[in-house]
């Protein structure tokens, strides 16, 4: 009896495993797989998509108009020339942000994603920005270093990137800022 | 999936950022936060910031929204971007958006459409997603019952694709379960049980071949065979413990009792899993050594696994209690309040050492990752919602004191003193133009002298009155007047030379002023227009900030009603499972009592 049982369950197991076993996703029967309450769940997280992007297009326009508005990214095209630990940035003197990354976010830096660090408030004129990266730099050591430019903040919205890029011919990462128009 | 999902994220090592709001929806994708992602491409769209052409918002939205399990906006934004005739669409871009659309369709069980999606594609998808696309339409071909075109697809997939052992494992099963073409499916599950692994997929691969192989061996009475298929089994795999248990069963049947207890035996020893097949095994030793007439040993091996079966029954009695405690619901969502992204791992290395040991099938299939990943992301929905909400009475606040900035600022500097000062300036400005013009008219070059020249011109005027009146026949006098002749006359030339630079000098001043004129204009004008359509734009902020608080209170207690679901259908999961559990390990028990019970006897009427 035990003998029986015991391959029953074998087989059953097998297949129960067998053809849904792949890399892929599991496809199931659709009524199964798709139970009335996640359907409710796709309609919620569309709506608070939704809410969320206006939220967001409220908050920019109450806080950050167009013609004070300044946001700083921060990208790396560096390769492995540099690893970042953190980044702090100063306007006209201040520390309007101190950054620390986790492995995940640098990665996510390394693949080509840009990162918002700050949006703020700047005055029409020139302003002066200063950025510090730390980290790890060729050969494991670590890396300090700062750059810094004057921009000019018309009536427009500036936006502007803090690129960390591998210069090859030295083997060592170079810091830049770039203002986009 | 998740990772093809942004398919078109583009494939090199350099990262030159072509468009900033692209590169931020990129970062958050690639932390998998998928929202975050979404959210920054609407934001993106709404202001219309995402401007390089070499970029398709729909495309970009359509991975994201797939990858969140938004399926229906998914298939939304691709047909979008498939059917919108005034975005012209690469061959390239039109098959990433077939293949998108397809996969959607296959997560959603559309087995038909999906098939007739990925079938649109024609030659232009990089070699990755070509040979994902014919691992789903083999696999679509299985779940359609479409045997011919299984079989072509699996062809189709070049031999050094990953994909190709979970096609050939899926299209054997399928074949010698539908009948369709037993001996091709067994052949294909005996060429993967025997092949050359290194790689860890495929290792998994050749052992469930085996143990497969090895099951329909045993059910066919070959014993021999079988156990060959379950020694091929590698140890430390998930199939160990079913090889093991397959191979006492295939020496079991050749009577071989002492060869079967071995794998048993050694199933038996490793007690920290609680795999069924290790229950088997306990229960199956005293069996087989009531077969080979040992009754003392089965009689103490019927006590060990009546032990362990104990053991196991109030260790799994106190975990159902765990599982129905607010303990278990805290152990779902370690980590920081507001991660949007917690990795799976994370939360099943903090559970209960007991939900790992009992649970280890559940907690690694795909039902209970979909499951959790699910409730994370209700839970960072409420997370969200509860941000917004607190975050509202700041806006008002915002909002309240730009008002009153406005009401006690705002008049000032558009008072009539400030538009004064601009007529004022404009007036200069007007009368430094008309005496430019009349100079240039004239040729003054008189007009252009510096303040310094000014004073020395009218020192030689001066000198000029005083020599003129004094006597010109005297030496001394003459010397003066010479040498007055020569300073003015140097003066002049020095004007009239310097007159086109002068002038230059003074109309590019001009020009300045104009500038600063007409900004300092514009300035006031962007100011009165602001004065005049701010208390409208407060108002319209008011509405909007109350309209969104009605919204969030709405949408928080949809938020807390799935989570509560999640909450019960992970509870309901994981009870069902271990019930389940403790079902067949009591019907361990009792099978192994009633033997003991049984043998018992029979050695107490042999005595």
């Amino acid at each position: 009896m035990t003998e029986g049982c015991s391959v029953k369950k074998f087989i059953y197991l097998l297949l129960l495993f067998s053809v849904f076993f792949s890399g892929g996703a599991l496809a199931e029967d659709a009524d199964d797989k798709e139970p009335v309450i996640a359907g409710d769940i796709e309609h919620l997280k569309s709506q608070v998509l939704e809410l969320n992007r206006d939220l967001f297009v409220l908050e920019e326009e109450l806080l950050f108009s167009a013609n004070t508005q300044v946001s700083v990214f921060v990208s790396i095209d560096a390769d492995r020339l540099f690893e970042l630990d953190s980044v702090q940035l100063k306007i006209d003197d201040k520390v309007v942000s101190n950054y620390l990354y986790t492995e995940r976010e640098v990665n996510a830096l390394h693949k080509g994603g840009v990162q918002r660090l700050y949006i703020g408030n700047l005055t029409s004129g020139e302003h002066e920005l200063i950025a510090f990266f730390t980290g790890k730099g060729p050969g494991g050591r670590d890396y300090k270093r700062a750059t810094s430019k004057v921009i000019n903040k018309s009536d427009q919205a500036k936006f502007i990137e803090l690129k960390i890029v591998g210069d090859t011919t030295k083997e060592q990462p170079a810091f830049k800022v770039k203002v986009w128009e | 999936m998740l990772t093809s999902a942004f398919v078109y994220a583009k494939d090199k090592t350099s990262h030159e950022v072509e468009d900033l709001d692209y590169g931020v929806s990129l970062y958050n994708f690639y932390q998998d936060k998928y929202f975050s992602a979404i959210t920054s491409l609407l934001v993106a769209e709404h202001y219309q910031r995402i401007s390089s052409g070499s970029f398709y918002p729909d495309l970009m939205l359509g991975g994201l929204y797939l990858a969140y399990g938004l399926n229906d906006k998914s298939a939304d934004a691709l047909n979008e971007l498939l059917t919108d005739k005034n975005v012209k669409v690469t061959a390239e871009i039109h098959d990433v958006a077939w293949y998108l659309l397809g996969k959607n369709f296959y997560l959603k069980g559309n087995n038909h459409r999906a098939i007739e999606s990925l079938e649109r594609i024609k030659n232009d998808l990089s070699q990755e997603y070509e040979e994902e696309k014919l691992y789903l339409l083999n696999i679509l071909s299985v779940y359609t019952d479409n045997a011919e075109a299984a079989i072509k697809y699996l062809e189709l997939l070049p031999d050094e694709s990953k994909w190709k052992g979970y096609a050939r494992f899926n299209t054997a099963s399928y074949l010698i379960r539908s009948n369709k073409d037993t001996e091709s499916g067994y052949q294909l599950l005996k060429e993967m049980s025997v092949e050359e692994v290194s790689e860890y997929e495929s290792l998994v691969l050749k052992n469930r071949a085996n143990l497969a192989m090895g099951l329909v061996a045993l059910q066919e009475n070959d014993s021999s065979s079988a156990a060959g298929f379950f020694e091929n089994i590698s140890l430390q795999s998930f199939e160990t413990n079913k090889g093991l248990l397959g191979l006492g069963w295939a020496h079991y049947r050749d009577d071989n009792y002492a060869e079967a207890i071995k794998p048993w035996m050694s199933l038996a020893t490793n007690q920290k899993d609680s795999d069924l097949a290790i229950q088997e095994a306990l229960i199956s030793i005293p069996y087989a050594f009531e077969k080979m007439q040992q009754k003392e040993h089965a009689l103490y091996q019927y006590d060990l696994a009546l032990d362990s079966y104990k053991f196991q029954l109030k260790e799994t009695r106190d975990l159902m209690a765990f599982l129905k405690g607010d303990q278990f619901i805290e152990q779902l969502s370690p980590g920081k309040l507001g991660s949007e992204y917690i990795p799976v791992k994370y939360i099943v290395e903090n559970f209960n050492p007991l939900i790992n040991r009992y649970m280890l099938s559940l907690i690694i299939s795909k039902e209970f990752h979909r499951m959790i990943e699910e409730y994370q992301q209700a839970k960072y929905l409420r997370y969200q919602l509860d941000s917004w909400q607190h975050g509202l009475p700041a806006m008002k606040m915002i909002l309240n004191e730009k008002r009153k900035t406005h009401n006690q600022k705002l008049a000032k500097i558009v008072s009539d003193d400030s538009l004064k000062k601009v007529n004022k300036l404009s007036s200069q400005r007007d009368d430094y133009a008309l005496k430019l013009e009349k100079i240039v008219k004239d040729e003054d070059t008189l007009a252009l002298m510096t303040v310094h020249e000014k004073e020395m011109m009218s020192l030689l005027d001066n000198v000029k009155l005083r020599k003129d009146s004094l006597d010109s026949g005297d030496e001394e006098v003459a010397a003066i007047a010479e040498k007055w002749r020569l300073m003015n006359g140097l003066m002049k030339w020095r004007l009239e030379s310097e007159y086109p630079e002068r002038l230059w000098v003074v109309r590019k001043k001009l020009n300045q002023l104009d500038k600063a004129v007409l900004e300092m204009s514009q300035s006031v004008n962007s100011l009165k227009a602001a004065w005049n359509t701010a208390p409208e734009d407060f108002a319209s902020f008011d509405e909007r900030i109350e309209n969104k608080e009605e919204q969030i209170i709405a949408l928080k207690r949809q938020a807390e009603d799935s989570i509560e679901w999640y909450q019960s259908k992970l509870r309901g999961m994981f009870v069902k499972h271990l019930r389940d559990y403790r079902n067949q390990l009591k019907l361990y028990h009792d099978r192994a009592l009633y033997a003991k019970a049984r043998l018992y006897d029979s050695l107490m009427a042999r005595e």
